[in-house]
């Protein structure tokens, strides 16, 4: 009741009567938010569509058996049908092939028993095609395919016409035979996706004798773990048995990096934010300093006037973060074909068709966002009610310098730089396996650093700022002198502005030299690896979103090495493999061959050790996967294979970056032998010495063009490409830290006009004892240049540090040891500009107010 | 109504320890008007203070209406403050934001009345003071006098025991001053208690007894009355 | 009248004829005060009338014997009585007191520091007999006539208001230099 008093008719009329301040700290809040909605959506939406598919796909099975990529045996069907308990147990391939006109849609192919699997998956085909669902008249053709009404109406197919697709057996032609309505699996991928035949399938995608997936249904009252375990019997081992969450769950740890970055730079928007918070209601309550007197005079009780700064808090923070949340939910819309990009550049190729819309997320974020500025605000809440009655009415000038100077902030400060180190130590001491080095726990040490450096903020100025007096005086003369004296005596409250720059140019420069530092590891890697002169494959090699990569033949490298100027050619497939629960690349090129012309970036080994590869059942691992399951040179491990579990010697580590999870370097005749798998997703061509590159190129299109459609790119253009993909995905980390940057600006305009409001009397007997108005804006505007320029200087040494814990406990932890910290200056300089520039503009506003005080007015005011 | 038993007050300013006030005892009878003199740094406003309730003292005891306000919590104070004590003060620190008449009814606002009880309340202490066509007015479009009697009838407005009041004219002239003490006569000849400090003689002579501190201790106690001398 | 005291409490320092009388008392007190030799001597005829100073006569070469003014007990107990009195009338209140603390100061300042409260306290209370007057004249009604007698009242009142603050300057200084002394 009071409580409602006091804010109806004291909170009420700071909102009405000073706006421009709730304002700007309210947009702090609402961007904060929003930056938090806006990634949590977008990550939700890439997750949802995977899940989506799956469910879609997955049907009514309860189980899913998979094996290697490539596929298993048939003959493993037949032996799941045969376990007691298994209601139905139906074969699936899964394939991606391309319309052949057009823009080269892609499309999921879903090869299916066509007799057996109505039980698992409900298909609803359209009116117009009541005449096919004879399964057998489907089953008689070869080349009937079934297409979704969707993707038909779009492409303008119909029902019997002819459509050519290019798939492994090069470009085919089907015939549709009916559409189907969008439900079940004909939703999956937005529509872009078509049923055929498995044997059909099979044929056409090079797996003759094999299939990928098992999709199994239990009887009822049957127990799912006895189940499992039953079916692993009768199964070689590698086989994965795995309920459609577990898959879901699966797609979520091959993402996790991405989330994991994803979450680190939303989690610094939301500290900037609090700072904001925080740098608000300090200021709030230093300018409301002999109201709090007054109220306390009058009887309002401590309590009270804590609960009232933290209500009004509460009720701006809720504001706000509805705001926020909206804010964000527009971001999101507009940042999840970006987030879709990087995601299909970086992992699994995937078509966000809707925004994942959750309450959970929204309310979730924004309640965050509360709740953070809640815990920011109760500092100076507290210093608020701290102020007896009578010093507080004195309205002597605001003088915490004592308090925020004092031990107890320098013990703080202390406690959190130490902190900081002592977590980053267990974190590197721990084991790659323990639950130690996780996100959050190298997250709480760049935190802790941050509250570290922000919290002596003010004992750094006061130690810098009057060895700059002579160097303020020299440049600025008068002005440069009085505006290093302003900012000597308001150490503490400045303190806090720089200290709210500082966090937001410390995250853009960590992560600027973070991602520069994997740019460039990943760059010099690729220049290793990439010596050939041309890529050859079906799809364009790192198209997302177009044509896929169609796996070709291997034995086009015989042919292809006879095509004229070619001097050799190198296959390369890449498939994936379960290691323990984990998806693991396994990439497969002729080792021997390569070594020759490719400098192999080896951590530990040696050529020799590589030079074992071939022909035995010899590996080479990246480091990611030897940190990840202790690995050493010498070692045996046993991967799964069609044919059951076969254990391989660790010959070599090397630096390969392409998998978070880990990488298997294999050599080709090795895969074949025990993978029975034929294919190569692309041929390396070594040009002859001295032929023209483009020459060799437009020959070998001319040689396979008429039987399937081939991209030959070239190797500098390849590179290129990938320069492009990699900054693609960094675009929102960016995004993120230049609205932490906004956020930081506004706290230095609240900080700046605070100042000038509460130097109305100073500012006014300067101006009445002969300084000019421009003289009044130009101390204020170089004020805060110099805030900004402190806090930028601190925060790029703070952003070095954190740039290198970030490094060291994000990307370390999937990529290996062997990226080297690279400091990317010119980053830095921006950040140096970014932050003095965008202070200079912070002042701009308050250098006006500054210089339109009312002398008169201004005097005479107590 | 008042009494003081041997209150001290002792600062701690840095490492110096500042004795502001010390033993100080005397009562205060209702119905009186009290002038405290004495020159900056004699412990003038301390006294109040403790006196109002704004600051405890570090020794001795002060009551008021026989309660204690030494050894209280500061939310059993605060109450006090609120609903025992008017306080009046010489940079009227009326709250800048709020019209005259939101100024005025702070106090209940702050003890949950709802603002149309307030109102009403509020009004008739401005019409008192005679500010009935001011009650909107925000304070800096006031006058001096105009924004002291809004602190006045804002004092007033919980029927406090005692009305205390520090250097109230410091900021005004001689004749917006005088009008100030008519304002402050009048109310105590309707029995309101006043305690007033100031060091200017010619507002100290409107009270009814003066008592003088020097250096942190009274020094006389002068009752004058109505026995002319 | 404070000439005789200003003569008391020459004598009081110490024997002096009258010559020396007058030039004591013009370098005391010469900017106040300007006695002719008539004065002096009629003043201190009238103390030695009421037994307040006595005179010897000091044996000179060829001239008259002079007389060398001594107080008497009597004349040091009426001084110190005077001294300690405050001055009542508010408009006097420089001149006669002026003499008592030219008298005062040098030797012992507890005394001047008692009666400069006291002195205090007696305007207080007179300025606040006064605003009675005022607010009684106040409450009465008023006249033209009213409005004059307020006005005088007021002139009081800043008079005395005035000699407050001086002795309350008078106080700080005193005791500012006994400071110093120490």
């Amino acid at each position: 009741m009071n409580l409602a008093n006091l804010l109806r008719h004291v909170s009420l009329k700071h909102v009405r009567l000073q706006k421009a301040q709730l304002v700007m700290a309210m947009a702090g809040i609402c961007l904060g938010v929003a930056a938090m909605v806006a990634i949590d959506l977008a990550n939700r939406s890439v997750l949802c569509s995977f899940e989506d598919s799956i469910n879609h796909i997955t049907g009514r099975a309860t189980l899913q058996i998979t094996g290697a990529e490539s596929g298993f045996p048939e003959a493993m069907l037949e032996r799941v049908q045969n376990v007691a308990g298994v209601e139905y147990a139906v074969p699936v391939i899964e394939a991606t092939a391309s319309l052949s006109g057009g823009r080269q849609r892609a499309l999921m192919i879903l090869g299916i028993d066509v007799l057996q699997d109505h039980q698992i998956r409900d298909y609803s085909i359209t009116d117009e095609s009541a005449d096919i669902p004879d399964p057998l008249l489907f089953l008689a053709r070869r080349d009937s395919i079934l297409l979704t009404r969707t993707m038909a109406a779009q492409e303008g197919i119909d029902i019997d016409q002819q459509i050519e697709m290019q798939t492994v057996a090069g470009l085919r032609t089907f015939q549709v035979r009916g559409l189907l309505n969008p439900a079940g699996p004909a939703r999956v991928a937005g529509g872009d996706i078509a049923v055929m035949d498995i044997y059909a399938a099979q044929m056409a995608f090079g797996k003759e004798g094999r299939i990928d997936r098992i999709d199994v249904s239990l009887l009822p009252g049957e127990n799912f773990d006895t189940m499992q375990e039953r079916i692993r019997q009768v199964l070689p081992a590698g086989y994965s048995i795995d309920t459609p969450a577990a898959r879901t769950r699966q797609v979520e740890v091959l993402l996790s990096r991405f989330r994991k970055s994803m979450g680190f730079i939303s989690c610094m928007a939301l500290f900037v934010g609090m700072y904001l918070i925080y740098n608000t209601v300090s200021i709030t309550v230093v300018q409301r300093r002999k109201e709090i007197g007054i109220l306390r005079a009058l009887g309002a009780s401590r309590a009270e006037i804590f609960r009232l700064f933290l209500t009004e808090t509460l009720l701006i923070a809720a504001v706000a973060s509805l705001l926020g949340a909206g804010l964000g939910y527009i971001f999101a819309r507009a940042t999840v074909d970006l987030v879709a990009q990087s995601v299909s550049d970086m992992y699994l190729r995937t078509s966000v068709t809707e925004l994942a819309f959750s309450w959970r997320a929204v309310l979730g974020n924004g309640a965050t966002g509360v709740l953070a500025s809640l815990t920011a605000a109760i500092l100076p809440a507290l210093a608020g009610t701290r102020l007896t009655p009578a010093s507080a009415i004195r309205s002597l000038p605001y003088s915490a310098e004592s308090s925020l100077l004092g031990r107890k902030i320098k013990i703080a400060s202390a406690l959190s730089l130490l902190a900081a180190v002592v977590i980053f130590a267990v974190f590197e001491s721990a084991e790659p396996a323990s639950a130690v080095r996780s996100l959050g726990v190298i997250m709480a040490s760049a935190i802790f650093l941050l509250l570290g450096i922000s919290l002596c903020t003010p004992l750094l100025l006061r130690r810098i700022v009057p060895l700059c007096h002579g160097a303020l005086a020299a440049c600025f003369g008068a002005q440069g002198r009085l505006a290093g004296l302003n900012l000597q005596k308001n150490v503490s409250r400045n303190g806090v502005a720089v200290a709210a720059i500082l966090c937001s140019i410390a995250l853009f420069v960590s992560s600027a030299n973070a991602i520069s530092s994997v740019r460039r590891s990943m760059f010099d890697w690729i220049d290793s690896i990439i010596r050939a002169d041309i890529l050859v494959s079906t799809g364009h090699p790192l198209a997302t979103g177009g044509s896929p990569t169609i796996p070709m033949p291997g034995d086009m490298q015989q042919e292809m090495e006879k095509v004229a100027g070619v001097l050799s050619v190198e296959p390369f497939r890449k498939g994936y493999l379960n290691y323990e629960g984990k998806k693991v690349l396994l990439e497969i090129f002729d080792v021997a061959r390569r070594l020759e012309y490719c400098p192999a970036m080896i951590t530990q080994g040696s050529r020799e050790d590589m030079l074992r590869l071939p022909g035995r059942d010899n590996i080479v691992v990246n480091e990611g996967f030897a940190v990840k399951h202790a690995i050493k040179p010498g070692d045996t491990i046993v991967l799964p294979t069609p044919a059951g579990p076969v254990p391989f010697g660790v010959t070599a580590i090397v630096v390969s970056y392409t998998s978070d999870s880990g990488a298997i370097w294999m050599d080709v005749t090795t895969y074949r032998r025990h993978w029975q798998d034929q294919l190569v997703d692309t041929f390396e061509v070594l040009v002859q010495p001295g032929r023209d590159i483009a020459a060799a190129r437009e020959a070998i299109l001319a040689r396979f063009g008429g039987e399937r459609r081939l991209f030959a790119l070239p190797a500098a253009e390849f590179k290129v490409e990938v320069q492009k993909m990699l900054d693609r995905s960094f675009v929102l980390t960016n995004a993120v830290n230049i609205l932490t940057l906004i956020i930081a600006g506004l706290g230095i305009i609240i900080t700046l006009l605070a100042s000038v409001l509460e130097r109305t009397r100073e500012i006014g007997i300067l101006r009445g004892i002969g300084m000019q108005k421009n003289q009044v804006s130009a101390v204020v505007i170089i004020e805060s240049i110099l805030i900004g320029a402190a806090g930028g200087a601190l925060g790029i040494a703070t952003g070095v540090l954190i740039g290198w814990i970030e490094l060291e406990g994000v990307f370390r932890l999937d990529f290996g040891a062997s990226i080297t910290y690279h400091l990317h200056y010119g980053a830095m300089a921006w950040a140096m500009l970014l932050a003095a520039g965008l202070s200079a503009m912070a002042g701009l506003y308050p250098a006006q107010r500054a210089a339109a005080t009312n002398i008169v007015e201004a005097l005479t005011y107590e | 109504m008042i009494e003081l038993r041997n209150a001290g007050k002792t600062y701690q300013q840095g490492s110096r320890e500042v004795r502001a006030l010390r033993d100080v005892s005397f009562v205060i009878n209702k119905g009186e008007f009290l002038s405290i003199m004495g020159p900056s740094g004699s412990g003038k406003s301390t006294l109040l203070n403790l006196m109002g309730g704004l600051d405890q003292p570090t020794s001795g005891e002060v009551f008021i209406d026989s309660r204690p306000l030494h050894g209280i919590t500061d939310n059993e104070l605060t109450l006090i403050r609120r609903r025992r004590v008017g306080y009046i003060f010489q940079f009227f620190n009326l709250l800048p934001l709020l019209t005259a008449e939101e100024n005025v009814g702070l106090p209940l606002l702050l003890d949950g009345l709802p603002f149309s009880e307030v109102k009403p309340r509020a009004a008739a202490l401005l019409d008192k003071v005679g500010l009935k066509e001011r009650a909107e007015h925000r304070p800096e479009q006031l006058s001096g006098g105009e924004m002291q009697r809004v602190a006045i009838a804002r004092a007033l407005i919980t029927g406090p025991a005692v009305i205390l009041a520090d250097e109230p004219t410091g900021n005004l002239d001689s004749h917006t001053s005088e009008e100030i003490f008519l304002l402050l006569k009048s109310l105590n000849d309707q029995g309101q208690t006043i305690v007033m400090v100031t060091h200017d003689p010619k507002a100290a002579a409107y009270g009814s007894r003066i008592i003088t501190l020097k250096d942190g201790a009274p020094d006389q106690d002068i009752v004058i009355g109505g026995d002319n001398p | 009248m404070s000439i005789k005291y200003a003569i008391l409490g020459i004598l009081a320092e110490g024997n002096l004829h009258g010559y020396d009388l007058k030039s004591s008392f013009d370098e005391k007190v010469g900017e106040f005060w300007s006695l002719n030799y008539g004065q002096i001597y009629s003043t201190l005829d009238r103390l030695e009338k009421d037994g307040f100073v006595t005179h010897d006569r000091e044996a000179q070469e060829k001239r008259p014997d002079r007389k060398i003014f001594r107080i008497t007990p009597e004349g040091r107990q009426e001084l110190t009585q005077w001294l300690a009195t405050p001055v009542t009338r508010i408009r006097a209140l420089r001149d006669e007191f002026f003499i008592k603390l030219v008298f005062m100061v040098k030797s012992d300042p507890a005394p001047v520091l008692a009666l400069i409260d006291k002195q205090k306290t007696l305007h207080l209370k007179q300025m606040n007999r006064l605003t009675q007057r005022k607010l009684a004249m106040k409450n009465g009604g008023a006249g033209n006539g009213a409005l004059v007698s307020e006005l005088l009242i007021d002139a009081g009142l800043f008079h005395a208001e005035a000699d407050i603050r001086w002795l309350t300057l008078c106080e700080a200084k005193i005791k500012a230099a006994i400071v110093q002394e120490k």
